[in-house]
């Protein structure tokens, strides 16, 4: 059995991965296109 | 200061200014800059027989790792896959898949091709040539199911990675092409010469829809140019349509339409004509020489394969495809 402790600890833990994982995602550039021109 | 791009990737040639998506839905000029909204994230991924794109003179009875995103240059009345080829590419669930990851998953699943089908690749160019790029390397195959409807340049860059395509000649008149499918016909063909030069394997698709394109006077047109300018080893297929998305007020293609299709097209001088969508024994591959029967289809299953090393085990004529 899990003591109330080690549930919490886990929840935290699981928590802060989410959130690295979620930071990791929204710094990812977007791929700039291969074809394109500027026509400026 | 103004930040208006063009796209030079399809015949499109969408003009966005800062904040503008491209027509295909996949491209977004973000200060000044086109974006691909959809590298790495495909909608669709799937591991296919090879014989579904289709293709029956490469690799059959093979697997292929399928992957599609979001958007197409093209809208089709017609569209068999409308929900994801005609969806913006946030209004899609996707997976995060980047190039690498879709080789290890295909060599994982022992399937002998990457497959880039469903909407229109040509919309993840980039996520495509990536993956294409990793994959020679690793000597997975890669094929497309592709409209055809891109520029010159980039289908020549592309096709140094890519092993087979499909192209859909979904008719042969622009009128067909213009009020159908929003497009025009002229980029296609030089997109299946193109591919040709460029040694790419070549397959064509064409759905014959009652009353749109089942003139078999312009058929027999589209049979002599393909032969002419392809030569007679291309393998046609035939497709049945299924009434859909904005067709749905037409009957499914009568079975004595594709019959005399692949007569009409075999009478021209093609030597591999199919016909898909339907059990027939158009599915199934002939010697052009002893009209043995070489591989037997049932659908996308294969009951029997009767060529070795290429070549009819009857008569030895060589058959044209890849075969290993």
């Amino acid at each position: 059995m899990l003591t109330r402790r080690e549930f919490f600890r886990f929840f935290l833990i699981g928590g802060l991965i989410h959130l690295f994982k979620k930071k990791t995602k929204a710094e990812e550039k977007p791929k700039e296109a291969m074809f394109w021109r500027k026509l400026d | 200061m103004p930040k208006i791009v063009q796209c030079e990737l399809c015949p499109n040639g969408c003009v966005l200014d800062n904040g503008q998506h491209s027509r295909c839905r996949a491209r977004m000029n973000k200060d000044g800059i086109l974006y691909s909204l959809v590298y790495g994230k495909p909608c669709a991924v799937n591991i296919d027989p090879i014989e579904k794109k289709p293709f029956s003179h490469f690799l059959p009875g093979t697997t292929a790792f399928s992957i599609a995103t979001a958007g197409c240059v093209l809208s089709c009345k017609f569209c068999q896959n409308w929900q994801i080829s005609q969806a913006r590419p946030e209004d899609t669930d996707t997976y995060d898949l980047p190039p690498d990851e879709v080789v290890r998953k295909a060599i994982f699943y022992e399937c002998r091709s990457i497959s880039y089908t469903y909407t229109e690749p040509t919309v993840f160019y980039e996520y495509m040539y990536d993956t294409s790029v990793i994959a020679k390397k690793y000597g997975v195959k890669n094929t497309m199911h592709s409209c055809g409807y891109i520029n010159e340049k980039p289908l020549r860059k592309l096709s140094k990675y890519m092993n087979a395509a499909n192209i859909d000649l979904k008719g042969f008149t622009e009128d067909f092409y213009n009020r159908i499918c929003n497009g025009s016909l002229k980029p296609v063909l030089n997109s299946l010469i193109v591919l040709k030069h460029e040694n790419v394997w070549l397959e064509i698709t064409n759905l014959v829809i009652p009353t749109l394109n089942d003139d078999m006077k312009i058929i027999k047109e589209m049979c002599r140019w393909i032969s002419k300018n392809l030569g007679s080893d291309v393998p046609l297929h035939f497709s049945r349509f299924i009434p859909h998305y904005k067709l749905n007020n037409l009957p499914p293609t009568p079975v004595e339409t594709l019959t005399e299709a692949r007569k009409t097209a075999m009478e021209v001088g093609l030597r591999f004509v199919y016909i898909g969508n339907i059990r027939h024994e158009g599915e199934s591959t002939y010697c052009p020489k002893c009209k043995k029967m070489l591989i037997e289809r049932i659908g996308y299953f294969i009951k029997q394969n009767n060529i070795v090393n290429g070549k009819c085990k009857f008569c030895s004529t060589s058959i044209a495809g890849v075969w290993s």
